[in-house]
């Protein structure tokens, strides 16, 4: 029963609704910024979670943990920014050949920095993922989560996560084998 | 050697990566890796490759600040309006309400500027047959909402969910008759599995067969005199097809096929003589007069079977097949056949590669397809592993692609069940998606044509929380006709006249504000909906902040006339307020028949709800649709309009001012011009009204100071979020905190009690966690108080100044609770919930201090075994950290004070004052409240400073009753002889003054907030007395909330 403050959530206890906000956003902005690649995207996916989990803690069985439920309802919605951010990329796309729009920014600092550290090789064959494969890697990488959570949080078969993990290494391995030589 | 392939070697080394595998394979590996040098270096490649993919996320994210203090203020001000709306019923509403802060300043310009110019249409008397006829008629299918098995209807806009069946037996497959009048459906209700047959709502039922066999699937005949349906054992694969009168009678079987060789009606040949069933992959068809069989598509065991459906002639079949193949995606493909097996014709290919890829695991997808009633598109329903879409295609297979931009059938608990079906007029089809929640179906519909045109397009929920939603079917109905007699409608542009004069205090309508009637409006048959509009622009009168001129109030009668043979569930009134905000429904459901052949009803829209949705200055506009349901019998019904005696009342309203007044002022946050949140001050009265900040930052959460001088509060004027002060009327402003940080002190007071100090937490760039300082009022002399890495809320100081408490998460369990002490020197930080047994946790964030502030008070939930807890309310004392249970309860205890446990049961049906030597009182929230078997209930309750309890139940029809306690519950007593109610009404705050005499309340619905103060001493005297009104209830994106009351001398 450690779940009794969210009890208190349900009812509108606004200590409680803020310490659930204190207690995951960090976590839902983690997880929202690693699928989405995207600050500003994952500030505001963050905020579409919190407030999705909050208008349905009805909903919240506790057969999975809060957590679960939460990355669950965290991805769902990340998966929604990226079709949005599809439409849009195709958008540009048609009207940037229309309109000669051409749009080229420069990296911060930040992100230089970052481009140094990084392995571009690497990086480019998870981005170019499809987030089917993608987002089972960030989650078993980054988050360090286990077959058995992933398929929770993706409400998937734990053999079809093993399975898309197995796919998206065996891709990764190749292209490093190549970028090696 | 091991006894493992290289490919065995190969996947066990991957299982291993993910943690799968048990010993003996994890031996069997290594004894091959030690044999096998290329597996040894695979092996060791992607061992390596975690550590490299964790070294690159880590590189990449790590160095990413958190979100932004801006995410964390609005979430945060949104959530906490957020639970109570949980049962606001639409979704849209919800989104609506908590979403106005983030888009006050588009929708302020928006809302304005066409308020301010209407277009002409929206002008005077607008009268039009609605777009929502083309998707009109009654939607039936069958749910487990009740706990088993029904069949349900729905009206096409959502309205009017009813339950036809009602049975503890399985009733399912509803099927309308041709004419929309009848359902077929099955039910064991009988014993076993047979066919029925009652009325679209739900009368004269009867039973159509009695077969010991299980009779299923009922389909009717085109010309609705006959269903055809099969009988025998499903699960021994041995069903026939039998045909019978829709009375029942002349049951017949006209199949003979041989055990395992199941066949089932699927459909009718167009001029009902023939019913189409599927055998060994072909189409085939059987002659309903003498049963005579003849294969229509030849056999093939390439592709599969998926759906047919003959032509209007009943001439022509076209039918879907999928492909049987096993890359390269799936596809389906599209046929036509002549019923007498010629000239088959592959008319498309429908390959779907982008919508489901080929390597999705199998056993989540499928295809659906419907053809339109005109059979000129049909609507294809593909589910996949993890969504679903809705695709159409011409019916020669021409222009297939999907209607949506997105996935429109979500994923959901029964993501692989699709049903869905097409409104009669082709305009519309209704289908069941978990769209808006991934935990519970609803049924949606979508306009064919719009959405067509706008793939965007989202499509419109019916009901929520339906369970289990299946065989969806909607209603056969014709096209409303308008008389060919019927006049048209007066339209009168000046029948409400923009209000200029502000002398009048209350007008008799038909004078000046009045109306024309509209008369002698003609229908016959079926659905329609009728409605129209009326203008009005009201004024606030400029030199009087507390004179405000207001649309009063509404009344029209509807009078009707009917002739035509009786029909059932007949017309009813509802009216909406612009923006589309149904307020009410009115009118009457009996049947039309000779009877009641004519008669009157009334809407009266009451000037508190008119003044509810006033906008100062603004226009509004009134919407009435008047709904009938004539069904398809040659009925005309006629009606009038006219105003009642209130007609349409414009009304001076006048803010009355407290009888006992409180002498100081009240700050809080409110969004009130464009849309900027602000800090005001007014009096309890609701006069005064002054913007003390008038900064285009966020300015928000004002606190009074102890000796009542001046405001702390927060604000992101300078990039971060920083803790700022100023004097009362707003002057003197102070920045206290600065830095790359942000700095908040959310729902606590941060002042110490002698106004010296303030207490906050402040995250810095790039960190993730809050850590807490006290800061001298001045800015100087910052002392951290508490630095580990966990969260921190509920901050308070002791009543002597000499302690901070707050509450914590474990950084090892976020999910548990601590209790942190620390001197306000920073020194002694104690987490006391560690004194607790093993099982043991901190319950609530609610605490209280000693007078002396050398004890604090908090409740423990203790797990004994499953089914046995118990609640503790524990004193700790801060001389030696020494814990004193001081009572316990075997259900939950929201508080202790001083000797008598406050005892709420979860579901809130009793609440209990036990005082320590063994008595108590006890209070039964919910007994007033209309709908007690609502989904849930909102509940706040305040202590005073000397411990006395106000307590809100908010119920689930909106009514917020209010009670008072006294804190040990010797007196409890009801403060409002009626509730406080208004569609959408939810409580979400409470604040006492510091005189406890008054109360402010914080009252929020899906369009708009308002604060009210209440003199409780006054309403414990009279209950009559209403709290009162003290902003104007603006509608999004307008914002009052977090009060805070000047403490006075």
């Amino acid at each position: 029963m450690d779940y009794h403050w969210i009890e208190l959530c349900r009812v509108g206890d606004s200590s409680a609704i803020e310490h659930f906000v204190q207690t995951y956003q960090q976590d839902v902005y983690r997880l929202a910024l690693s699928i989405l690649d995207d600050s500003t995207e994952a500030e505001d996916a963050t905020q579409d979670s919190l407030l999705a989990a909050l208008r349905s803690l009805d909903s919240f069985r506790g057969v999975s943990s809060l957590t679960t439920w939460l990355y669950s309802i965290t991805i769902n919605i990340c998966r929604t920014h990226l079709q949005r951010r599809k439409r849009r990329e195709r958008l540009i796309k048609i009207l940037g050949g229309i309109l000669r729009i051409y749009h080229t920014r420069q990296p911060s600092v930040e992100e230089l920095a970052i481009h140094n550290e990084s392995n571009e090789t690497l990086w480019k064959a998870i981005h170019n993922m499809d987030e089917k494969h993608r987002i089972p890697i960030v989650l078993r990488y980054y988050h360090d989560l286990s077959v058995a959570e992933i398929a929770n949080i993706l409400r998937i078969p734990e053999g079809t996560v093993h399975s898309r993990l197995n796919t998206a290494r065996r891709l990764l391995h190749g292209v490093l084998k190549e970028g090696n030589s | 050697m091991s006894g493992i392939t290289h490919k065995q070697a190969i996947r066990l080394i991957h299982r291993r990566l993910d943690g799968l595998l048990n010993g003996n394979q994890l031996l069997s590996l290594e004894e091959h890796l030690r044999s096998c040098d290329s597996c040894r270096a695979y092996a060791a490649e992607m061992d390596l490759l975690p550590t490299r993919l964790q070294n690159e996320f880590h590189t990449r994210w790590d160095k990413k600040p958190g979100p932004s203090q801006k995410v964390t203020e609005h979430v945060m001000t949104k959530a906490r309006r957020i639970p109570m709306a949980n049962r606001i019923a639409s979704g849209i509403k919800l989104f609506a309400g908590v979403a106005a802060l983030v888009a006050l300043g588009f929708l302020i310009n928006l809302v304005f500027s066409q308020l301010r110019n209407p277009s002409p249409a929206t002008i005077g008397i607008e009268t039009a047959i609605t777009s929502t006829q083309s998707n009109s008629g009654l939607i039936a299918f069958t749910s487990t909402q009740d706990g088993n098995s029904d069949i349900y209807t729905i009206y096409s806009d959502g309205r009017g969910l009813t339950n036809l069946t009602n049975n503890p037996a399985e009733d399912v497959t509803p099927v309308w008759s041709p004419d929309g009048k009848r359902i077929a459906f099955v039910s064991n209700r009988d014993g076993n599995d047979n066919i029925y047959v009652m009325n679209a709502d739900g009368s004269e039922l009867t039973r159509l067969t009695d077969d010991t066999a299980p009779d299923t699937v009922p389909v009717w005949s085109p010309d609705g005199t006959k269903i055809a349906y099969a009988s025998g054992d499903v699960k021994k694969n041995n069903t026939n097809i039998y045909v019978m009168d829709s009375n029942g009678q002349y049951r017949r079987q006209i199949t003979d096929h041989t055990p395992k060789a199941s066949a089932w009606p699927a459909a009718w040949s167009a001029d009902s003589q023939f019913v189409l069933f599927e055998g060994r992959q072909q189409i085939i068809q059987v002659n309903v007069n003498d049963g005579n069989v003849t294969p229509i598509t030849p056999q093939t065991n390439e592709d599969i079977l998926v759906n047919y459906v003959a032509a209007n002639d009943g001439s022509i079949l076209s039918y879907l097949t999928q492909c049987n193949e096993i890359s390269g995606g799936f596809c389906y493909r599209l046929w036509l056949i002549h019923r007498d097996g010629t000239q088959q014709e592959l008319l498309a290919t429908l390959k779907t590669p982008e919508l489901c890829e080929a390597k999705q695991t199998g056993y989540w997808m499928g295809a659906f397809a419907k053809w339109s009633p005109d059979q000129t598109k049909i609507l294809f329903a593909f589910t996949c592993e993890e969504n679903g879409w809705l695709y159409i295609a011409n019916a020669n297979g021409s222009d297939f692609k999907s209607l949506t931009s997105y996935p429109i059938l979500g994923n959901g608990p029964q993501n692989e069940v699709v049903t869905f079906d097409w409104s009669s007029d082709g305009q519309s089809v209704v289908f069941m998606s978990a769209l808006d929640s991934p935990e519970s179906e609803s049924l949606y519909t979508l306009n064919v044509n719009d959405a067509l045109q706008n793939p965007d397009l989202r499509p419109i929920q019916l009901n929520t929380s339906v369970s289990q939603i299946s065989s969806v079917v909607w209603q056969p109905v014709s096209a409303p006709k308008l008389a060919d007699n019927s006049p048209n409608l007066i339209v009168d542009p000046q029948s409400c006249r923009p209000f200029s004069d502000p002398s009048f205090d209350l007008r008799p309508p038909s004078q000046l504000y009045g109306y024309e009637p509209i008369r002698g409006t003609s229908f016959i048959d079926g659905d329609f909906s009728y409605e129209f509009w009326l203008y009005c622009d009201p004024s606030l009168k400029p030199d009087d902040p507390n004179h405000y001129s207001a649309i009063a109030g509404l009344g029209i009668y509807a009078s009707w006339q009917y002739t035509g043979p009786e029909v059932k569930g007949a017309s009813q009134y509802y009216y909406e307020f612009e923006p589309n905000v149904p307020l009410g429904t009115t009118g009457w459901n009996g049947p039309l028949n000779e009877a009641s052949a004519g008669g009157k009803f009334g809407i009266d829209i009451s000037e508190t709800t008119a003044q509810a949705y006033l906008q100062q200055g603004t226009p509004i506009q009134f919407r009435v649709i008047v709904d009938s349901h004539l069904g398809q019998n040659g009925a005309t019904l006629s009606f009038d309009l006219e105003p009642t005696e209130s007609g349409l009342r414009v009304a001076d309203l006048q803010v009355n001012p407290l009888n006992d007044s409180y002498q100081g002022l009240i700050a809080f946050t409110a969004a009130i011009e464009n849309g900027n949140l602000d800090i005001y001050t007014m009096h309890p009265d609701g006069s005064g009204l002054t913007n003390l900040t008038n900064n285009p930052a966020h300015d928000v959460n004002p606190v009074w100071s102890p000796d009542g001088k001046r405001i702390a509060f927060e604000s992101d004027r300078n990039g971060f979020t920083q803790i700022f002060l100023m004097n009362s009327d707003g002057s003197n402003v102070v920045q206290v905190t600065d830095g790359e940080a942000d700095h908040l002190f959310g729902n606590s007071n941060p002042w110490s009690p002698d106004g010296s100090q303030l207490l906050f937490a402040e995250r810095g760039l790039g960190e993730e966690k809050w850590v807490i300082y006290v800061i001298d009022a001045n800015g100087n002399s910052k002392i951290r108080l508490a630095s580990e890495p966990a969260n921190y809320s509920s901050l308070s100081w002791s009543p002597n100044g000499e302690y901070i408490a707050f509450v914590s998460n474990d950084p090892h369990n976020q999910e548990v609770l601590r209790m942190n002490i620390v001197d306000i020197d920073g020194k002694n930080l104690t987490d006391i919930t560690k004194l607790l047994n093993k099982n043991e946790r901190l319950d609530s964030f609610q605490y209280g201090w000693s007078h002396d502030g050398q004890s604090i008070f908090f409740i423990a939930y203790r797990h004994i075994d499953e089914g046995r807890d118990q609640w503790i309310a524990y004193e700790a004392s801060l001389d030696n950290n020494q814990f004193m249970e001081r009572a316990i309860s075997s259900t939950p205890m929201d508080s202790w004070w001083e000797g008598t446990s406050f005892i709420r049961e979860f579901d809130l049906s009793t609440l209990t004052w036990l005082r320590s030597n063994g008595t108590y009182s006890m209070l039964k929230p919910l007994e007033h409240c209309q709908s007690a078997n609502g989904p849930q209930y909102g509940f706040l309750a305040k202590r005073s400073s000397n411990g006395n309890l106000l307590i809100s139940v908010n119920c689930p029809n909106d009514d917020i009753w209010l009670y008072y306690a006294t804190s040990d519950g010797t007196l409890i007593k009801q403060l409002l002889d009626s509730p406080l109610s208004d569609e959408d009404f939810k409580l979400s705050g409470l604040v006492w003054s510091p005189d406890d005499k008054f109360i402010a309340l914080d009252i929020f619905s899906s369009n708009r907030t308002d604060m009210y103060v209440l003199n409780v001493s006054e309403a414990l005297a009279d209950p009559s007395i209403q709290p009162l009104r003290i902003t104007l209830g603006g509608g999004a994106p307008t914002y009052y909330g977090t009060p805070s009351w000047q403490p006075t001398p």
